[in-house]
């Protein structure tokens, strides 16, 4: 069954891969090599900055945006990946990718593999090794882990990986102490979690200077907070709030039970609408500082910082860049929308398209 | 209220081009947010980025910007 990739929002180095550089507040299709659909449904898209990454379920990865330090992968003499284009992966069997400002990563079962620029120990590759770009040969190895690799995670400028024996390794900038020790770590560095033992991780999102990791010690239930927290995030989170899944903006963190407990930064709307009903939430994301959530396959909705067209025109009478409500993005009407996704004032909707429409 | 600062960072976060004079931080919506040096030296603290409405406040003492006045003389 064929796909398409739907999105909008800030568009300055063609990271909506729709072959255009102009910001859209309607949701659109991207391109893949100038289809319009892809016959291999997404299982993930991640976003850097100004560049695209998606991993679709038969492992292939596909980018799109901005390359000018080879952060989306591919070898090409052009700046720019105006479609998404296929990453040559070499046979590399891929279950995890991520994307922080200009960087981007790969996880098979027991490897990670990095490209593009770090200034601060983005790429891990050791004590001022900022590039990767060798032309023809973008990916580089960064570390090989004896046990099995469950996920990746990236944000700003620092990288986790969680481990399927409950431990986390992470490295880029941590000088915040979102990796631990407060520090640039050029080199991966196994994180812990000091007074706080977590046995077994659960979930683990990363905001632009901080890291929050899920589990539990024993049969208790434990969220850790590291790095720098400016929003008093930490407060929040003492009181343990029941969630399933946490997921992390640039500078708040949203927390998924039975409704969602949303701490940080409110600047422009990002804590998730308060009178948004009692409907039970079925897939949720977020973005750098903007969120979306579907109650049903069809419908998308979308709050917080739209300023770029990320979360639509807006449904009341009003030209604020802040959502601070739930706006209906799109209405897919019997069209069945299988995943969304949140990027750097970007936004992601991938529908499947049935044979007989 | 687009005079709303959206974070605070503190100036050892930016990076520094010592060929413009400019501090640069990323910005969630994919440009850098800005602010020249001599802005901060003559009482300026907000930096701003060239493709939305976000501002951030630097947070420094006058006394961290010598080590940049310095790179630009080294340049
Ligand atoms: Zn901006």
């Amino acid at each position: 069954m064929p796909y398409t990739v739907y999105s909008c929002g800030s568009n300055g180095n063609y990271q909506l891969g729709n072959a255009t550089s102009d910001d859209c507040s309607c949701l659109s299709p991207s391109l893949f090599n100038g289809s319009l659909t892809i016959p291999t449904q997404p299982a993930q898209i991640v976003c850097g900055g100004n560049h695209t990454l998606m991993l679709l379920v038969n492992g292939e990865v596909w980018a799109a945006g901005d390359n000018s330090h080879g952060q989306c992968g591919i070898a090409a003499e052009d700046s720019h990946i105006r479609m998404f284009r296929q990453v040559p992966l070499g046979g590399l069997e891929v279950v995890s990718v991520s994307a922080g400002w200009e960087f981007s990563v790969l996880a098979t079962a027991h490897a990670v593999y990095v490209c593009g620029l770090g200034l601060k120990g983005e790429l891990g590759l050791g004590k001022g090794r900022s590039r990767s770009l060798k032309l023809g040969e973008p990916w580089v190895k960064l570390v090989l882990f004896p046990t099995t690799i469950l996920l990746v995670h990236s944000s700003l400028s620092h990288s986790v990986v969680v481990l399927e024996n409950n431990l986390v390794y992470g490295w880029g900038n941590g000088r915040r102490g979102q990796l631990a020790t407060a520090d640039v770590h050029w080199e991966p560095v196994k994180v812990e979690f000091p007074g706080s033992p977590l046995t077994t991780i659960t979930d683990v999102c990363l905001g632009r200077e901080f890291t929050v990791v899920s589990g539990k010690s024993g049969d208790e239930d434990m969220i850790v907070f590291l790095g720098r927290d400016t929003f008093d995030i930490q407060t929040g989170l003492k009181a343990k709030p029941q969630h399933r899944r946490a997921l992390a903006m640039w500078s708040s963190v949203h927390l998924l039970g039975d409704t969602v407990v949303s701490l940080g930064n409110n600047s422009h709307g990002q804590m998730y609408p308060a009178d948004s009903g009692g409907d039970a939430i079925h897939r949720f994301a977020v973005g750098s500082e903007h969120g979306l959530v579907q109650f049903d396959n069809h419908k998308v909705w979308s709050w917080g910082w739209g300023e770029h067209g990320n979360c639509g025109e807006h449904s009341k009478p009003t030209e604020s860049v802040t959502f601070d409500y739930l706006n209906l993005l799109h209405d897919f009407g019997e069209t069945k929308v299988v995943l969304i996704e949140g990027g750097c004032a970007t936004s992601w909707v991938v529908c499947e398209i049935s044979d007989t429409a | 209220m687009s005079e709303t600062i959206y974070d605070q960072v503190e100036i050892e976060d930016f990076t520094f081009d010592p060929v413009t004079q400019l501090f640069h931080y990323p910005c969630p919506c994919g440009d850098k947010f800005a602010i020249g040096i001599d802005d901060l030296k003559y009482g300026d603290d907000i930096a701003v980025c060239p493709s939305c409405s976000l501002m951030v406040k630097v947070i420094f003492d006058q006394e961290d910007l010598q080590e940049y006045y310095d790179q630009i003389e080294q340049y």
